[in-house]
């Protein structure tokens, strides 16, 4: 199996990596461990079955101002706990020795423990960020007055904003609530200022918009 | 009811596997449009080559070969002189055409191969991280060009004009306006059919990942940096 971890650099990402694979090494799975830096943290988030991993919002820290260390530790925890449910199991106990090679001379390492054990106990409603339902069940959204309607595909958008761009009314904005198959936002569309130009659709590279003139 | 997606799409590899932004995806929704309006989806053979253009092999209900890099265009010649009533497509990036698979590309166009080129010039290799290509403009950053290019960009219309056939149709357009790039892809396929000459078009095209831009800042990149240097329409 593939196991992809991509993040922005210097947020621990390497360390969480490092304890993953060396811990799978000690369990006498074959792996190899290759640290890249690069484009690839864009295509990660386009894999189809993304499911995205939302500590932002979750009220497990909300309104906590945790040290990073501790993030990282209850993001591992989170992330060993999901990796049981696949091909790949790690022994717990094992992961904890690794960190603390990793991560024992830190400050606060036992405390960062518990962080661990707590991130392997969440249940997953408290990270797993709700994905729309028109996302998931390919539904278009249609917005229609009498002259017009302007529908946009969740399934297909990327959300690159090149339609918000191009539009020459400024009719299509980011102020909607509504988001896409990977979690971005989804352009939202001001009926009274549309004049069905249609550039909004011919210019989207993933052929999620679709605009109707009625006579 | 009408449909935003050409018909010969493949719609089960919808979402497609460009990057969010990628000019690849409004070009080949042109060429997919163009396929449809000649009813030529069943004849047609789209050839890929090594790079982001790779990505394209399922886009379309659409037979292709994944050729080595570079040999797109003999790899489409020779499908062309084996099976003469079909319709030989290579589409290709501007590092394939223009720095490995020059001598390729400029002999088909000697020869009058009676095939359709499409190249899509993003300023860099998109792939392997926005190194810099022969299409690099004067003064760009990129990952091996730190402290900006020092040459000037390399214009492969211009120099194919000078050893094409007088049938042969060669032209430039730009993915900001869709168009106008489905018609000068759409001549390019007729005059392969009807004249049975070389045809040639260079899609100007954005890549907002290796440029490093968002949206704003990568139109504005296509329309001006780009839109300076490299002159569209039809160039013969």
């Amino acid at each position: 199996m593939k196991l992809l971890l991509s993040g922005e650099g210097g947020q621990g990402i390497q360390t969480i990596a490092k304890i993953i694979a060396n811990s799978a090494y000690n369990q006498k799975y074959h792996i190899s461990y290759i640290p890249h830096y690069g484009v690839e943290i864009t295509s990660s988030f386009i894999a189809k079955n993304t499911r995205l991993i939302n500590l932002i919002d979750s009220p497990l820290i909300k309104n906590h101002n945790l040290p990073y260390k501790t993030l990282n530790m209850l993001a591992l925890g989170i992330l060993i706990k999901e990796l049981n449910t696949t091909d790949l199991r790690l022994d717990i106990n094992n992961v904890k020795e690794e960190a603390k090679k990793a991560l024992g001379e830190k400050a606060n390492f036992e405390d960062n423990l518990q962080a661990f054990d707590l991130g392997l106990s969440v249940p997953p409603e408290n990270y797993f960020k709700q994905i729309s339902k028109s996302a998931k069940t390919n539904q278009p959204l249609v917005d229609r007055d009498e002259k017009k309607e302007f529908i946009r595909y969740p399934a297909l958008c990327k959300g690159c904003g090149l339609c918000v761009e191009k539009c020459p009314k400024d009719a299509l904005s980011w102020s909607g609530k509504e988001i896409n198959f990977i979690n971005r936002p989804l352009p939202k569309v001001d009926m009274e200022k549309c004049i069905a130009c249609r550039i909004c659709e011919n210019i989207c590279p993933d052929c999620a918009i679709q605009v109707n003139k009625f006579d | 009811m009408r449909s935003q997606l050409a018909n010969c799409f493949k719609n089960e590899s919808k979402p497609h596997k460009f990057c969010p932004g990628c000019g690849h995806g409004i070009a080949l929704k042109e060429l997919g449009f163009c396929i449809d309006e000649l009813n030529i989806a069943k004849q047609t053979v789209i050839g890929i080559d090594i790079g982001c253009s790779l990505l394209a092999w399922d886009f379309f209900n659409v037979n292709t070969v994944q050729t080595h890099h570079g040999r797109t265009v003999p790899v489409m010649s020779g499908y062309k002189i084996a099976s003469d009533k079909n319709i030989a497509i290579a589409y290709l990036g501007d590092g394939g055409a223009y720095a490995i698979g020059l001598q390729s590309l400029l002999t088909a166009a000697h020869r009058n191969d009676p095939i359709t080129v499409i190249v899509i010039n993003n300023t860099l290799y998109g792939m392997t991280g926005g190194q810099m290509a022969p299409t690099t403009l004067l003064d760009e950053l990129t990952t091996t060009t730190p402290l900006g290019q020092k040459l000037k960009p390399f214009f492969g219309p211009e120099l194919l004009k000078n050893v094409a056939d007088k049938s042969a149709f060669i032209a430039r357009g730009i993915v900001s306006q869709p168009l106008p790039l489905r018609i000068l892809i759409k001549k390019a396929i007729e005059n392969q059919i009807k004249n049975h000459s070389f045809s040639f078009v260079e899609v100007l095209s954005m890549c907002p990942v290796n440029w490093k831009k968002d949206a704003k800042e990568s139109l504005q990149f296509l329309e001006f940096n780009m839109l300076n240097n490299f002159p569209i329409g039809e160039i013969k």
